[in-house]
């Protein structure tokens, strides 16, 4: 029996709103399909605008690829805008390699599926729906709506009008429905009704072809809970300040009666379809239904898209699909590749998604092709010359204004084609911004910035928001002063957006290493108005200070705000982890888990708490399982692991790090501040036999009569350090500021050389031919504050290894100190050629050595 | 699958069909639709020949 498959697409679901509801029973259906299959977290791309959106999950390509790039597009004679059609996609959908393949395809509603492509099967175009809502006008079908053209008798009357809901339809979603004014002509009723009514028309054309047709996949869409969520969120439980508490009362149940009249169409789709059908609901992205939900939009291109959260939702249902169970890591753009796999037939490698093979009982290898685009043959797509044709559709138009998701298109028809084009190649840098493709978008925007400028449309089009974008993108070259040019220009420029710049100044100094610069513009804008994300980014930031209790203050308060946040989880986690309260650790990361499972950075914390425990068998399976999540830190991760392997090696628990191997490859490190015997040990490791990796640029002078054993590149070592594989099996000196910049590729092996602060700086103070007797107060607490920084970064480095050497002991003890490094180091080396090093006579005359 | 196959699964029984005007009867799709909006036509012409 064939195996057919029902996408079905809500916009904007959550499964926020849809919990409490199905925990209430209020979503039967839905409960039903989860029941038996699986569930998730759907993830959205960015900019997470629906027509782009959708056309990624019917392509599996982004949208630099698929092309619709917007709400609306210009007409190929560039003479007017019109709703985004599918003259902009310029990729096959999963519908034309149907075609292709001998397979039939339904498609009702997709956004933007207009005109119909001549696909085998039945194309119910997203105009369909889109009626007069003037009783007295005629709503004729448009050529193109309906392919093919036999069906248009059928669906035409089964569209439906607002003007045909009766209160009992409206009553469910708004009870006191009474006390809305209707003399005004642009009452809230009115929306709702023209959303009702195309929910009404998508569902009556759907189960029509459901019962009516043949086919292998179907795919149906509604914009009900995006469209109404736009429109009543705002009043949702809990009331927002802002919000009068009559609105509140007469508008508050509309979003929650939308996600249930959805599912009341789902309960009769599920009834239209046999048991081989595999069925997937899933939505685009998500919306915000706590704190951050937006009363008032800002001025900038399509703002209510500010309103949809990074994650919609996943259900599947199906013979080959798993039962009951929760999945993790999906996103949108794997759903063509996915549905492309589950009819066996090949995914095009230059698709950007790949098969979510979790959600699959019984998996087999994917097939691949180069591409889809290249194959020969019918695909049923449109001929050339249709696409050129023009449609304008006012209707269309005035909802999306309605909606906010465009402005009214201005009167002066190439004003309008000015700003759709400019709006959508500002799209098409944030897709690239997206994909962390920031040359392109770099370039991009700064041609729209020309073109804007060099025609003097700066009235018309606000070039405000690109050098946000373009700020952004700088941050993500690491090209600072880029940053700064371009705040300083955003300043001078008048715009109608508020934009918050402080994340964007305080990242500039974070990365310029001015943190205490890029906490106070943090601080300061939390003093004014707070929100969880600056609670959380001061908790990164004073996490980077080692103020691990100021840190954990800071993700506190963030958790409060937003509980369902992991990286909040995950950031308190780090906190306690750095405190060594590792019970505390391993539990807020373990939080950081159940919220968002495939987060590396969280299993490898979760790891190292429970290796600090003692549990060293889970700590293995956490390490392992962020190392297949391949985190940004890989290196870091490696080391860890290998510490686990080697503690799992040993015939006893061991938790210590007394025991010191030679490891293979190390670097054997000689830190410490400036004046803290450095130099000493350099010279000792040279004579005990360590190859020293040195330029000799510094000569010896009377502070350092036996040299300095110094290698010019450290210096740019934040800038460079690849140098670093050179000294490997080699001893080099690295000043301590410099250390956080090792790269997690090599072991290393630090000897840190410490010695009383104050002969610290005395030393020098003469050295740099200053009274010695004056103390520099600021230096002395900031050299304590760097001690400080090293312990904690020591526990973060599973890499590295420190020895602490104390200067004076140093002196004192020689053979024992001596034997200590060589024991550390792990390598035979010349204990007496070492200890040989220590001039008495020298180091007395400096430090009142206790002979 | 045969398209007669296919229509034989749906039980169609016009008695289960809400013709109320409530979401039920909305969220059923087309039968539904299309008989509820025929008995509404009903009812109206009804009146006009009644008022007549």
């Amino acid at each position: 029996m064939k195996n057919k498959l029902l996408l079905i697409g809500w916009d904007a679901a959550d499964w926020k709103l849809i919990g409490p509801l199905l925990a209430k029973g209020l979503m039967p259906n839905l409960k039903k399909v989860i029941n038996s299959g699986v569930y998730g977290n759907m993830s959205t791309m960015n900019p997470p605008y629906s027509p782009m959106l959708w056309s990624s999950v019917a392509t599996g390509k982004t949208p630099d690829k698929h092309g619709v790039l917007g709400f609306i597009e210009v007409t190929p004679d560039r003479k007017a805008v019109r709703p985004v059609t599918v003259n902009s996609r310029k990729s096959r959908a999963l519908w034309n390699i149907f075609h292709n393949q001998g397979m039939k395809s339904n498609l009702v509603g997709w956004w933007p599926s207009f005109p119909a492509e001549p696909i085998n099967g039945v194309i119910v175009t997203d105009k369909y729906q889109k009626v007069n809502r003037d009783p007295a006008k005629k709503s004729p079908l448009k050529e193109g709506t309906i392919h093919p053209q036999s069906l248009v008798k059928d669906l035409v009357d089964l569209r439906m009008f607002p003007w045909e809901l009766t209160k009992e339809h409206i009553l469910p979603f708004i009870p006191k429905a009474g006390k809305i004014d209707q003399t005004n002509p642009k009452n809230r009723l009115v929306d709702f009704s023209n959303v009702m009514s195309h929910a009404v028309s998508i569902q009556n054309a759907a189960t029509y072809l459901l019962r009516e047709t043949e086919w292998d996949f179907m795919g149906v869409y509604y914009d009900f809970i995006d469209h109404l969520c736009h429109g009543f969120m705002k009043f949702h439980p809990p009331k927002l300040d802002g919000i009068p508490d009559d609105k509140y009362e007469i508008y508050k149940d509309v979003v929650n009666s939308a996600y249930r009249f959805q599912d009341m169409m789902l309960g009769r789709k599920l009834e239209l379809i046999d048991e081989n059908t595999t069925v997937i609901i899933m939505s685009d992205h998500g919306f915000e239904s706590g704190y951050k939900r937006i009363l008032k939009m800002p001025k900038v291109n399509a703002a209510p898209a500010l309103d949809h959260r990074q994650f919609g939702i996943f259900v599947a249902m199906g013979p080959n699909i798993k039962k009951n169970e929760k999945l993790f890591g999906l996103n949108l753009i794997d759903i063509a590749p996915t549905i492309l796999h589950h009819f066996n037939l090949p995914i095009g490698k230059d698709m950007d998604g790949k098969v979510m093979m979790d959600i699959f009982e019984k998996t087999t290898t994917p097939k691949y092709i180069d591409s889809w685009e290249d194959v020969q043959g019918d695909f049923g797509q449109l001929k050339k010359e249709t696409r050129e044709e023009s449609w304008s559709d006012q209707e269309v138009i005035d909802q999306l204004v309605e909606l906010g998701y465009i402005d009214k298109p201005d009167e002066k028809i190439e004003n309008s084609i000015i700003k759709t084009e400019s709006d959508l190649k500002q799209n098409l840098a944030r897709v690239y911004l997206g994909k962390k493709d920031f040359h392109k978008a770099k370039e991009l925007l700064i041609e729209l910035i020309q073109n804007v400028v060099e025609s003097e449309k700066t009235d018309l089009v606000d070039i405000a928001p690109y050098y946000i974008d373009l700020m952004n993108v700088s941050l993500g070259l690491n090209e600072y002063d880029e940053v700064e040019k371009y705040l300083d220009i955003f300043k001078t420029i008048k715009t109608k957006v508020s934009f918050n710049t402080y994340f964007i100044e305080s990242n500039l100094y974070y990365n310029r290493g001015e943190v205490e610069k890029a906490a106070k513009i943090l601080e300061q804008a939390r003093d004014k108005k707070p929100n969880a994300e600056i609670h959380y980014r001061l908790g990164r930031i004073y996490t980077s200070q080692t103020n691990y209790e100021l840190a954990q203050e800071s993700y506190e308060k963030a958790i409060a705000i937003e509980p369902y946040k992991a990286k909040y989880h995950q950031g308190m986690a780090e906190a306690y982890f750095y405190l060594e309260e590792y019970e505390e650790a391993a539990d807020y990361a373990f939080t950081s888990i159940e919220l968002v499972k495939y987060y590396p950075e969280a299993h490898f914390i979760l790891g190292r708490s429970l290796e600090k425990l003692g549990d060293t068998e889970n700590a293995k399976i956490a390490l392992d399982t962020a190392a297949k999540l391949k985190p940004k830190n890989f290196e870091l991760l490696k080391r860890a692991q290998e510490n686990i392997e080697e503690k799992l090696a040993l015939p006893f628990n061991s938790n210590d790090r007394e025991k010191y191997i030679y490891r293979k490859d190390q670097v054997v490190v000689v830190s410490g501040l400036p004046r803290s015997g450095t130099s000493l040990m350099m010279q000792m490791l040279d004579k005990g036999g360590i190859s020293i990796l040195s330029d000799g640029k510094r000569k010896a002078d009377i502070s350092n009569p036996k040299g300095y054993y110094e290698y010019e590149p450290v210096m740019s070592m934040h800038k460079d350090n690849s140098w670093l594989s050179k000294a490997k099996n080699k001893g080099i000196k690295i000043v301590a500021p410099l250390l956080q910049y090792l790269s997690y590729d090599y072991r290393y092996k630090v000897i840190f050389m410490t010695r009383d602060l104050n002969e610290v700086i005395k030393s020098q103070q003469i050295m740099k031919g200053k009274d010695p007797e004056t103390l520099p107060v600021k230096l002395l607490n900031s050299f304590s504050q760097l001690l400080k920084t090293i312990k904690h970064w020591d526990r973060g480095q599973p890499g590295v290894e420190i020895l602490y050497v104390n200067y004076k002991e140093l002196l004192n003890n020689p053979i024992a100190v001596t034997k200590q490094v060589n024991d550390f180091i792990g390598i035979d080396m010349d204990n007496e050629a070492m200890a040989s090093c220590i001039d008495l006579k020298l180091y007395r005359n400096k430090s009142n050595v206790e002979a | 699958m045969k398209k007669e196959q296919h229509k034989k699964k749906v039980i169609f029984n016009q008695s289960n069909i809400p013709l109320s005007s409530s979401l039920a009867h909305l969220a059923y799709g087309d039968l539904a639709f299309k008989a509820w909006r025929e008995k509404k036509e009903q009812e109206q012409t009804s009146v006009i020949e009644n008022e007549k």
